[in-house]
This record gives structure tokens, C-alpha cells and sequence, in this order.
């Protein structure tokens, strides 16, 4: 198990927004999270990325416990998420906005950073040859995720496929083992789910990465899953296989609702 | 293997040296008036640019720019007064024994008056560099309130409110440019590396940014420890240049010229910072005559009194705000490619 969820809780004020969620998301899979809108899932991410402290319970990744901690000691553990209304630095290049993922991995010190010397070793100047490094792994990034031709527009003139993608781009950038992807389909058309879908296989697979998902789109979620829960007003009322899923009465009744 | 100049810092260090060499030679020829508002632009243009750092490319709102010149102004008003022309202040109360013994050079002096006000940034930015803007605001106004309260009231350090008088007075158009040009060279440092980009995506969107590994508390604090740093160097050459300090220069109010600079200039971009630098102080200077009672065919224009030209600033000010959001320059910096765009006939010839 890379990521795993014990009793996971959260209450603002008086409202359970997720009740006793218990995830459990094995190494290179792709797990998913539906259910219908204010069911809890982007509260559920929020924890697991440190945006929000449980109320309850406790989050592992891998065998280290991560409850609680800050957005950005998650991130360099190891877990990078887009969001689900898309946030990109909007006033900046497609290239700055991936380079930026990168800096959670400079070792460099800040006053190493300013008085940077290209030419010297690397013990006199690190900077120059970690800066080089980011530069080169950006590039290769982009050009992975066919982003390349445009990396110097400002992003936020991107086409809106495109500003997904790139969002997925800057979170790859900080090389992560696990991938939350917070309705990465909102918005797009039947024909740009499904590429969508084969995109997230592919990535899974070049990246070595577990991936979590959250969607609406039943054709994408079904299509890739190896393993779903449904969340309702909070709590989790079914998981399994996405065949299963399919048949379960209460999941049919989540989401077309029932006759009474 | 022969390596090639790159023509861009060629170029650069050529402006460079050209400035100093003109500040070496106007500073022999002009006179004291108009040398003295040269100066004053270039040290608003070091304290600007340290206000620029936090409130344009790291997106926070600091006011607390008053307090950390006080800090820098002070250190060099205490170390660098000759130590016989000291009692001559330090009248009612003498000066604390072991401070009256050290004197400095001034490049001394105003180092460590940078490093006390960095000093004085990270002991005050752990609890305050939490709280986000308006209250950061507040808060930071509030702090450089009391830095120049706790001032007035040390008595012994400071002289209280009677401020020191007999600094070395600085005029030295060279070492004030130089001061200038070390600022924007570090900052363009800093503002280019990683730890740039870092502080342009906190700027960009706080929470994303955290969400990309990039610790809030430590990279504010690290912009907000530099700047007070440089706004202390700017300081301590602010006090050099007036030759006496004393608390009612560092008024909050003081902080607000800065503030108009920035936003003239263009929040998050240097060359905008030096261009409004300029323009403001020598609007400053040029519009006095609003302050003077003018007569015009023998009638006396009654709008022409003292506090005109602020309120023609503040006009000024708003017209900006209304319709120039993004200042001068907006993020844009001066590049060499920018001027051969201009001149688009010059490429050819060069190359």
C-alpha cells in the first residue's frame, strides 16, 4: 500500500464532510473516488495533501505517517495533486510554471543561488550545474507531454486541454509517487475524456506512478480503474471492482436516486 | 577552447561603468542641489527595490519600510559620529559608555545596519508572516511604528527625540550609485535563480504554490529578511545624506513614498522601480512651486499654499491607479533585445 487512510474524518463545525474514510490505494494502480457533488472527495484530497487537518484518523504514505503535515512537506514526500478548477500560475510561461515544481529538489542554498558561477566545480558553485539540471528535465517534460511548442506562451493563453495538461505537467514536475488527480476530465468533451484516459495510462506506466482520481465521467472512471469507491454525504457506502460498482444498488441509488 | 564574450554582459558591464563613470564626474560638476536630488533618487531607488521584493514578486503587502531605514539610519548615525563630536547630541543624557568608544568606517556602519534590520525582519516575520494581506499590512505598519517609539525612548543609544546630529555627511554621488547598482545586480541575482521563481509563484497563487513543495514561512521570511536588509542599507545612506537623524524622519507616512514607487514603477519589475525612483523624486522636487503662494497678473491664486503638491501627488496618484494599473513598466524589465526591437535597423549592422 502507497497510500492508506485510517477512520479518516473531517467536521467543519457541526457537518461531517467525510465520515470514518478508510482508503487504501496500493503501489502502480489507479484508484478512483466518485460520487455526486458535495460527497466529500475534494475534502478527502485536501487532507491527504495537507490543505486541511483531520478532525479524526490518520493518513500513511508508504509507512510514514503524514497527517498533518504542510502542503509542501507532502509534496517533497512524494505526493503532488492538480486542482479541480484549474490553477495555473496564470501570468507566467508554460515553462516557468513547470520549472517552479522544481525547486523542491534544489539543494542549493539561497546566497549559492544568488552568487552563481558557471565553470566552477560544482563544490564552489552548485547552482549553475542544478539550475542546468532543471532547465534540461523541464524541457523533457514538456516535450513528453507535447507541451513543448508552446512553452514560452503565457499560460494562461493556453487552450483549455491544454491548460489541464500542463497543470498535470507541473505536478510531475516535482516527481511524485503518487498522482491525485482532482477531476482531470471537468469540462472536456466525450472525444477529449477518452484521450484523456489513454493520457493517464500512459502516464502511469512512464512515470512509474499510483494514481488517484477523482471524475465524473463514468466512461473514464470505468475505463481505467482497478479499484472505486463511492462516497455520499460523506461516507464511503461502496467500493470495488468497476463491474461491481456498476451493479450496486446503492450506487445506482446515489446517483439517479430511488423511487420513495 | 576559446570562449566567446556574451555581447548581453558585455553590454551591461558597459552601462555599468558608464554610470559610474557619470556619477564620478557629475559628482565634481553639479551643484549641491541638484546632486543631492540624484542621490535621493538612487537611495528611494535601493529602498524601493527592497519594498518591490516583497510586495511585487513575492505578492505580500509589508508597510513596515520606515522602520527598517530607521534601523540602517541609526546604525550609521551611532557608529559613524566622530567620538568628540559626540557629547555635543548627546547633551542630556551621555551616550551609553561602550557604544561611545566605537566608531566606524560608514561602509561598516551600514553594513551593519543592514544585517540589525534583517535581524530585526526575521525576529518580527515568524509570528507576522503568517497573517496575509491586510493584516500584514497593519501589522507591519504597526512594527516599524514601535521600532521608531522604542527610538525615541532609548535615551542613551539613540538620544531619544533630540535624534543625533554631526553624522558624516555623505554627498559622494560615486559610493551612492555604486550602493545602487550592487542592490540591482543582487536582486536581479536573486530574483533569476530558483529562489525568484519561488517567490513569483507565491506571488502567483499561495496555495498551488505550496502545493509544488515550496515552503511558505521560509521563502516569505527569506524575502522579507532581504529586503529589510537592503532597505537598511538604504536607510543608514538616507541618515548619512540628511546628517542628522532623528525618530520624526521615519514616520509611517515616509513608508508611503515607497509605496508609490512600486505601484508607479510596476509591482514586480526592477527596471520600473528605478525609472518611477527618479520620476518621483524629482517630481517631488519640481513641484514645490505648488507650495509657494503664486501671483498671476497681480492676483494671488488662493489654492497655492503649503500641502498643494501633496495633494496633486495624491491626484497624481489616483489618475494612476484608475487607469495605468500596472504602472511604467507592469513585470516587464529592460532587456538589451527590448531596445533592439526598437531599433530594428541597428541588428543588422551589429551582426
Amino acid at each position: 500500500m502507497i497510500l492508506r487512510t485510517e477512520d479518516l474524518t473531517m467536521q467543519f463545525g457541526g457537518v461531517t464532510a467525510v465520515d470514518a474514510f478508510n482508503l487504501r490505494v496500493p503501489e502502480g494502480e489507479i484508484i478512483s473516488i466518485i460520487g455526486p457533488n458535495g460527497a466529500g472527495k475534494t475534502t478527502v484530497f485536501n487532507m491527504i495533501t495537507g490543505t486541511y487537518a483531520p478532525t479524526k484518523g490518520k493518513i500513511f504514505f508508504g509507512d510514514k505517517d503524514i497527517t498533518a503535515k504542510n502542503p509542501s512537506q507532502i509534496t517533497k514526500a512524494g505526493i503532488a495533486r492538480t486542482f479541480q478548477n484549474i490553477r495555473l500560475f496564470k501570468d507566467l510561461t508554460v515553462f516557468e510554471n513547470v520549472i517552479i515544481a522544481k525547486h523542491l529538489h534544489l539543494k542549493s542554498n539561497w546566497l549559492q543561488s544568488m552568487f552563481r558561477i558557471s565553470g566552477l566545480p560544482s563544490w564552489l558553485s552548485p547552482y549553475p550545474a542544478e539550475e542546468q539540471r532543471f532547465q534540461e528535465e523541464t524541457e523533457e517534460l514538456l516535450e513528453k507531454l507535447e507541451l513543448s511548442d508552446q512553452k514560452d506562451a503565457v499560460s494562461s493563453s493556453l487552450p483549455y486541454g491544454r491548460q489541464r495538461r500542463l497543470e498535470i505537467a507541473r505536478a510531475l514536475a516535482t516527481q511524485p509517487k503518487l498522482l491525485l488527480l482532482d477531476e482531470p476530465a471537468a469540462g472536456m468533451n466525450p472525444q477529449e475524456t477518452q484521450e484523456l484516459s489513454s493520457f493517464i495510462e500512459r502516464l502511469r506506466g512512464e512515470f512509474n506512478l499510483t494514481i488517484l482520481l477523482i471524475e465524473h465521467h463514468m466512461d473514464l472512471v470505468m475505463d481505467i480503474s482497478k479499484h472505486i469507491y463511492v462516497m455520499e454525504f460523506g461516507l464511503n457506502i461502496a467500493e470495488g471492482a468497476p463491474t461491481e460498482i456498476q451493479e450496486n444498488p446503492k450506487v445506482i441509488e446515489a446517483y439517479l436516486g430511488s423511487d420513495d | 577552447m576559446m570562449k566567446k564574450i556574451n555581447p548581453k554582459i558585455f553590454m551591461t558591464l558597459a552601462a555599468i561603468a558608464l554610470t559610474l563613470a557619470a556619477a564620478f564626474v557629475l559628482n565634481g560638476v553639479l551643484d549641491s542641489y541638484l546632486k543631492r536630488i540624484l542621490n535621493l533618487c538612487a537611495i528611494y531607488t535601493i529602498i524601493s527595490l527592497s519594498l518591490n521584493l516583497v510586495n511585487g514578486f513575492t505578492g505580500m503587502f509589508s508597510l513596515g519600510q520606515a522602520g527598517f531605514m530607521a534601523v540602517g539610519a541609526y546604525s550609521v548615525a551611532i557608529f559613524t559620529v566622530p567620538i568628540e563630536l559626540r557629547p555635543s547630541s548627546f547633551y542630556l543624557v551621555p551616550m551609553n559608555p561602550f557604544l561611545a568608544r566605537i566608531e566606524l568606517p560608514l561602509i561598516a556602519a551600514l553594513l551593519l545596519g543592514g544585517l540589525f534590520a534583517a535581524l530585526f525582519a526575521l525576529v518580527i516575520g515568524f509570528p507576522v508572516l503568517r497573517l496575509r494581506g491586510d493584516y500584514l499590512a497593519i501589522a507591519t505598519l504597526g512594527f516599524s511604528e514601535i521600532i521608531r517609539i522604542l527610538f525615541t525612548n532609548m535615551q542613551s543609544i539613540t538620544n531619544g527625540a533630540l535624534g543625533i546630529k554631526n553624522v558624516p555627511p555623505l554627498s559622494n554621488m560615486f559610493l551612492i550609485y555604486l550602493a545602487m547598482i550592487l542592490t540591482i545586480i543582487l536582486l536581479h541575482l536573486l530574483l533569476t535563480s530558483s529562489y525568484g521563481r519561488a517567490f513569483k509563484a507565491i506571488r502567483e497563487d499561495e496555495i498551488v504554490a505550496e502545493a509544488m513543495g515550496i515552503g511558505l514561512l521560509k521563502h516569505k521570511l527569506l524575502s522579507f529578511v532581504i529586503s529589510a536588509f537592503f532597505a537598511g542599507i538604504g536607510g543608514g545612506l538616507y541618515g548619512a545624506l540628511l546628517g542628522t537623524v532623528d525618530p520624526k524622519n521615519f514616520m509611517f507616512t515616509l513608508t508611503y513614498n515607497f509605496v508609490l514607487i512600486i505601484v508607479l514603477g510596476g509591482l514586480g519589475s526592477i527596471t520600473g522601480t528605478v525609472i518611477a525612483s527618479f520620476i518621483i523624486t524629482f517630481g517631488m522636487e519640481w513641484l514645490r512651486f505648488f507650495d509657494s503662494p503664486l501671483r498671476l497678473f497681480g492676483v494671488v491664486i488662493p489654492f497655492f499654499q503649503p500641502g498643494l503638491r501633496m495633494v496633486v501627488f495624491s491626484i497624481l496618484l489616483m489618475v494612476l491607479v484608475l487607469f495605468f494599473q500596472k504602472g511604467i513598466m507592469g513585470q516587464r524589465e529592460f532587456s538589451f533585445d527590448m531596445v533592439r526591437r526598437l531599433f530594428p535597423r541597428k541588428k543588422e549592422n551589429a551582426s
